[in-house]
């Protein structure tokens, strides 16, 4: 019910002209602030307590509250027995908690960044993903592994990968990808309830951003399902479909484009494997046109899978080519103008819905 | 071929018995140091020099007429090194509190002696695999400085033209292979790049130290 009249009072507010995302977002005044960190942490907090069973381990977890303090007073609350610090070995904890989830319990793996995953991969893949499988369901892997995923800040080549498209592409694993707090929160609750291996994919930009949160979210036994799509703008003109941090640069370019007359529908991906088809190919047969956003390599990628995806079930439905936007086909370059230049800023994505709607040349 | 592990504590002779039949017997010419590689200009005579080099302790129980294991030139040379390592890495975190610099930033401040102390024993061709903290491995090695703190402000005048930055230093030039990120990534570099020196069976015997501590060997442990 709750639902409902927020889609209705967002439809109404998203007809004003608005100089700046977050009033899209001021709509309810029983809505509580809560940053994404917050909101990891909160969800972190109530699995824990619910779940004996749930337990953390990573590098600076525990007493260091967390790289980025997504774990903080966990190792005060529940002790150094559910709360593990671990030395500086991806390959070597990533491994003893998938032996420990096949033995029953449920770990939450932390990955300082996912690039540090590329040590453990043998494990996410190999030991984790596909266990279920070879042993004919016998063997069930309620694992997580968490952490931030892409591009941050002047860090480098070797941390600024985006894995959203390696992962979704390995049969097993589901994978999952956040936006705002309400997605952080709803999407932890499910990958830690969820009987197979997650790989819960962050950000470290958003950890800080700020987003109203009701009390339906607030509330202990939230969750949001794994395998679903939420439509963030509604529009008519075009879909622009994106995952974490492009969302918010995907309302932003909304926003812009709503002043030359073009209706942008955004949709927040959420969930990378299974991707919500039909929510997706929904929304291009009532647009007819797409833009696919990523910040990670267009080869290969998720935009690309989506592209497939709409070719394969609504093509009759296209008015144009579909475009995507991802970041440069280079390894990450660390001088500041570069690395901007490498990933898809919202004026891309204006450009791109324009290209796609025919208002420009490209 | 020799490794960095094989200068361990003992007094080392400078033509060591090699262990190994592969190895060919390192030959210096007169005119080359004995004690530092040909990574700094060699611009001392060193023929008055003694033919082994023994340590301190030893020289301390000998009593016999002291010798010396640097020479003062060749102990201005290294302390100029080290000093520039220093005076780098305190602009450095000077700049990074100013903004100037951005990222990551890993300081080597009171690890001089490791850096200077091992690179300056290595020749033009011998490499030199680093890690996220290589900034003064990379001075040791002869890159210039400009060209380092360009590297680390992202300009293309840098040593890896603003693409790499702090942690990915390479010159192809002084034979510095990076600047890795990942803990333990260098070790399997540097074999490999020693292997190619096996390899090669090259007439000049040439060594690749790879740079790690602590933590590093945990992620090697497990590979």
């Amino acid at each position: 019910m709750l639902g409902i009249v927020r889609q209705k009072m967002l439809e109404r507010s998203s007809k004003k002209i608005r100089p700046a995302v977050s009033m899209l977002r001021s709509y309810s005044s029983a809505a509580k602030q809560m940053t994404v960190r917050e909101a990891l942490n909160s969800a972190l907090h109530e699995e824990m307590s619910a779940d004996s069973k749930v337990f953390l381990i990573g590098e600076e977890v525990g007493e260091y509250q967390g790289a980025y303090k997504i774990t903080k007073g966990l190792l005060d609350k529940y002790g150094p027995d559910r709360v593990l610090d671990t030395p500086i070995t991806e390959a070597g904890f990533t491994g003893i908690a998938v032996g420990a989830a096949y033995y029953g319990l449920k770990p939450v793996v932390e990955f300082m960044t996912f690039n540090f995953s590329m040590q453990a991969i043998d494990h996410i893949i190999n030991s984790a993903a596909k266990s279920n499988y070879m042993s004919a369901g016998k063997i069930s892997v309620p694992i997580v592994f968490r952490g931030p995923n892409g591009a941050a800040a002047g860090v480098g080549a070797q941390h600024s990968q985006c894995y959203a498209a390696w992962y979704a592409a390995c049969p097993g694993l589901k994978v999952l990808t956040p936006y705002n707090s309400e997605d952080a929160r709803g999407l932890l609750k499910a990958a830690i309830r969820d009987p197979d291996p997650v790989v819960f994919l962050e950000n470290e930009l958003l950890y800080g951003e700020s987003f109203p949160t009701s009390d339906e979210v607030l509330d202990s036994s939230f969750c949001l399902p794994i395998g679903k799509a939420k439509i963030e703008r509604k529009g008519k003109h075009v879909t622009i479909a994106a995952y974490s941090k492009m969302v918010g640069y995907s309302l932003q370019a909304a926003e812009i484009l709503e002043k030359d007359g073009i209706d942008a529908e955004v949709i927040n991906l959420r969930s990378i494997r299974p991707l919500d088809r039909s929510t997706i190919n929904d929304s291009v047969r009532k647009t007819n046109r797409l833009v696919t956003v990523e910040e990670a390599f267009p080869q290969h990628g998720v935009g690309a899978e989506i592209c497939a995806c709409v070719v394969e079930e609504s093509f009759a439905y296209l008015d144009a080519p579909v475009e995507r936007i991802a970041g440069a086909d280079v390894p990450m370059p660390y001088a500041a103008n570069l690395e901007r230049m490498a990933l898809p800023q919202v004026g891309d994505i204006v450009r791109a819905a324009k290209r796609a709607c025919y208002r420009s040349v490209p | 071929m020799s490794t960095a592990a094989m200068f361990g504590a003992q007094p080392f002779p400078l033509n060591p018995i090699s262990t190994t039949s592969h190895d060919i017997p390192l030959v210096f010419s007169k005119h080359t140091c004995q004690f530092l590689g040909l990574t700094w200009s060699s611009k001392f005579n060193l023929s008055r020099r003694s033919g082994t080099v023994v340590s301190v302790s030893d020289e301390k129980m000998s009593k016999s007429a002291p010798v010396l294991v640097i020479t003062k030139e060749e102990g201005l040379e290294l302390y100029e090194d080290m000093v520039l390592g220093r005076t780098f890495e305190n602009m450095c975190h000077q700049m990074f509190s100013l903004r100037k610099i951005f990222g990551f930033v890993h300081h080597y401040n009171g690890q001089e002696a490791v850096s200077t102390g091992f690179i300056k024993l290595l020749k033009q061709q011998d490499s030199v695999v680093s890690t996220y903290r290589d900034h003064v491995h990379a001075l040791s090695k002869g890159v210039p400085s400009r060209a380092v703190m360009s590297e680390l402000f992202g300009k293309i005048t840098g040593c890896c033209r603003g693409r790499g930055g702090s942690m990915h230093m390479f010159s192809r030039d002084h034979n510095l292979l990076g600047g890795f990120a990942y803990m333990g990534e260098g070790i399997p570099v540097a074999t490999g790049a020693a292997f190619t020196s096996k390899y090669k069976r090259s007439g000049l015997r040439s060594c690749c130290l790879g740079v790690f501590w602590g933590w590093g060997l945990q992620q090697c442990a497990l590979l």
